[in-house]
């Protein structure tokens, strides 16, 4: 990676200086704008600003092809904005690093490694011995319940499993922020449930702070600690609500409801 | 509300009509959210009906274990559904060699085309079993022909796939290499390999290091074209993932890029071996004292058609076995790595 002058708050000038990232966000982004040249010039992200604080489960909620994929992969440092700044921790990004999880739609495994290689990738990059990467790499599995599945290969096992092996590859190179990329956007209704609850249960056994992405209203309800909503391309903050229901949450609490009712009018304003 | 609730009423009453009659439509149509026990009722009486709908079961219980591909209500034996047809196909197959054989024979048989031409099959077998024992008239046994044209394809092979696999993986991998290499490699590619035989001799002589570079030469180009193509079939997010685990761009390359690759690698080693194969008669054009193209040469010059027609089956027999075994060993490594 080259120098990225645009991505120091030096290079910003003296009115992005004062609005340096509060502290109390680990993650912070601020007037990201991203483009791609197609046919046209298509703007992704305009002047998208969003802070998140810390072991925060933050919804980010937009309709599809809003900008979502391409926000997360500013904020993992994997895509470099043409203009504004991404902080973690009060430091510029400058590009991948392991602090910054991904969990992806597509499972993205390596179909060539076991179970337990997948998991244990992230920290055979960093030099872990091997003895370590085995423990660590079994504490996830059995995390998210995959004990005995260690040297199964992902082809043998089903969407809401592979998910779960994304999810612990996830955690187990030590992430501080994990960006979530609609996880459960390919699993079926029911897995989905059931993943959403579990995804819950471990958050809460090891809380991490969690950036994810959806275009669920009720999967964003059922999780978030706050939802923010984006609006259509190209994609600003639209509206943000904190959600207080306490956990575990019920699809059909009143209160639940009634806050799917509003933001659906909200999100329906967005398409 | 009401819609959804008249819905899982209508559900309930396919599955299980008894249980529905008990619910009057009237009440079901409330709104779930009013009287949740009342629209979840109906529902949740087809519990029930597992049990009744076991002993009616449709399906035949077979006797015995059963054969794989096999239902139980499927009577007819293993052998008529599975073995039969592919006996079938494979009568085809012969019947039509057969045809070609006869024909073969009958055309040198009632003198169609002279013996000088062409001989018959018969008087082929007759000489290839003769060939195996006596060095006349070429100088050498058919099986040391055929290795020495073995040991020539081998080596000329190998050092393509050496050279030419990672060169097209680097090509594929990194722009810049790829800016370096192509337009080299892209003049080279359409020469054909046989328009190098006279540099060969000057460069290399005439001996083996000749022939094996003409072979190299035929063979390298679909290594590099296939890796450069496997290569960069990367799926993407899977480099995203290595990368943010913190991998560097040569990791990935390694670890992410060539596994994806490999599936394509195989496919240009099997073209390469072919391409490696077919270019031996040329290659054994240059002064050769064995070789299964020397032995061809030289039924040609004595006017042998025997002795060409032998060397020629030799060639597509040996052929076929080394393109059989790569292939075998293709699906070995790929599906015991689960590469694909």
């Amino acid at each position: 990676m080259g120098t990225r002058k645009n991505l120091t708050f030096e290079g910003l000038g003296p009115t992005a200086a004062k609005a340096a990232p509060p502290s109390e966000y680990i993650l912070f982004c601020q007037g990201l704008m991203v483009s791609f040249q197609l046919l046209d010039q298509l703007k992704v992200l305009d002047g998208f600003t969003l802070g998140v604080k810390e072991n925060e489960f933050l919804v980010v909620l937009g309709p599809g092809q809003c900008g979502k994929t391409v926000l997360l992969n500013c904020l993992a440092g994997l895509q470099e904005p043409q203009a504004g700044l991404v902080s973690f921790k009060g430091a510029p990004v400058r590009g991948p690093s392991a602090e910054r999880g991904l969990v992806f739609q597509k499972y993205a495994l390596f179909p060539w490694q076991t179970v337990e290689e997948n998991v244990a990738w992230g920290l055979k990059s960093k030099g872990t011995a091997k003895a370590e990467r085995r423990r660590i790499a079994a504490k996830y599995i059995e995390l998210v319940g995959l004990t005995g599945f260690e040297k199964a290969y992902p082809q043998a096992l089903s969407g809401g499993m592979k998910q779960r092996v994304g999810l612990a590859r996830a955690y187990a190179s030590g992430p501080e922020v994990l960006l979530m990329d609609e996880p459960f956007g390919a699993l079926d209704a029911q897995t989905r449930y059931a993943m959403e609850k579990e995804l819950l249960t471990i958050w809460e056994k090891e809380k991490r702070t969690v950036i994810f992405v959806t275009n669920n209203i009720e999967e964003a309800i059922y999780l978030g600690d706050r939802v923010v909503l984006m609006s259509k391309r190209p994609a600003k903050l639209k509206k943000e609500w904190e959600i207080t229901i306490p956990h575990p949450r019920s699809y059909t609490d009143p209160v639940f409801l009634a806050l799917r009712q509003q933001i659906s009018a909200d999100y329906d304003l967005v398409l | 509300m009401n819609y959804l609730s008249r819905q899982s009423n209508q559900a309930a009453d396919f599955q299980s009509p008894a249980a529905a009659s008990n619910q009057p439509p009237s009440e079901a149509r409330e709104p779930i959210l009013e009287t949740p026990e009342k629209g979840l009722a109906p529902v949740e009486c087809s519990n029930g009906r597992p049990e009744t709908a076991s002993k009616a079961s449709p399906i035949p219980k077979a006797e015995g274990p059963i054969e794989p591909g096999q239902t139980r209500a499927d009577w007819s034996p293993h052998w008529l559904t599975h073995w039969w047809p592919k006996l079938i196909e494979a009568r085809l197959s012969l019947l039509s060699l057969i045809v070609f054989f006869i024909l073969w024979e009958g055309v040198c048989y009632f003198g169609i085309i002279g013996p000088y031409q062409l001989v018959p099959p018969s008087k082929v077998i007759k000489i290839f079993i003769l060939k195996l024992t006596e060095v006349n008239p070429d100088g050498a046994y058919l099986w040391a022909h055929a290795l020495s044209s073995l040991g020539l394809a081998v080596l000329g092979f190998m050092a393509a796939a050496l050279v030419g696999i990672p060169l097209g993986l680097l090509m594929g991998w990194y722009p810049r290499f790829n800016y370096i290499a192509r337009p080299l490699f892209d003049i080279i590619r359409p020469v054909p390999p046989i328009a190098w035989i006279p540099l060969a001799i000057l460069w290399l002589g005439i001996g083996v290091k000749a022939k094996a570079f003409i072979i190299f030469l035929a063979s390298f180009v679909p290594c590099v074209i296939n890796s450069f193509t496997g290569i960069r079939l990367t799926n993407p997010t899977l480099t995203r993932v290595a990368k943010i685990h913190g991998a560097s761009d040569f990791t990935v390359f390694l670890k992410i890029g060539t596994p994806s690759a490999i599936p394509m690698i195989f496919t240009g080693l099997r073209l390469s071996l072919n391409a490696a194969w077919t270019t031996l008669v040329a290659a054994e054009l240059l002064a050769a004292s064995q070789g299964l193209g020397f032995m061809i040469q030289m039924g040609r010059r004595l006017a042998r058609p025997d002795i060409v027609i032998v060397g020629m089956l030799t060639i597509g027999f040996l052929g076929a076995i080394l393109s059989w075994g790569l292939t075998k060993a293709e699906k070995l490594f790929v599906s015991s790595r689960r590469l694909s």
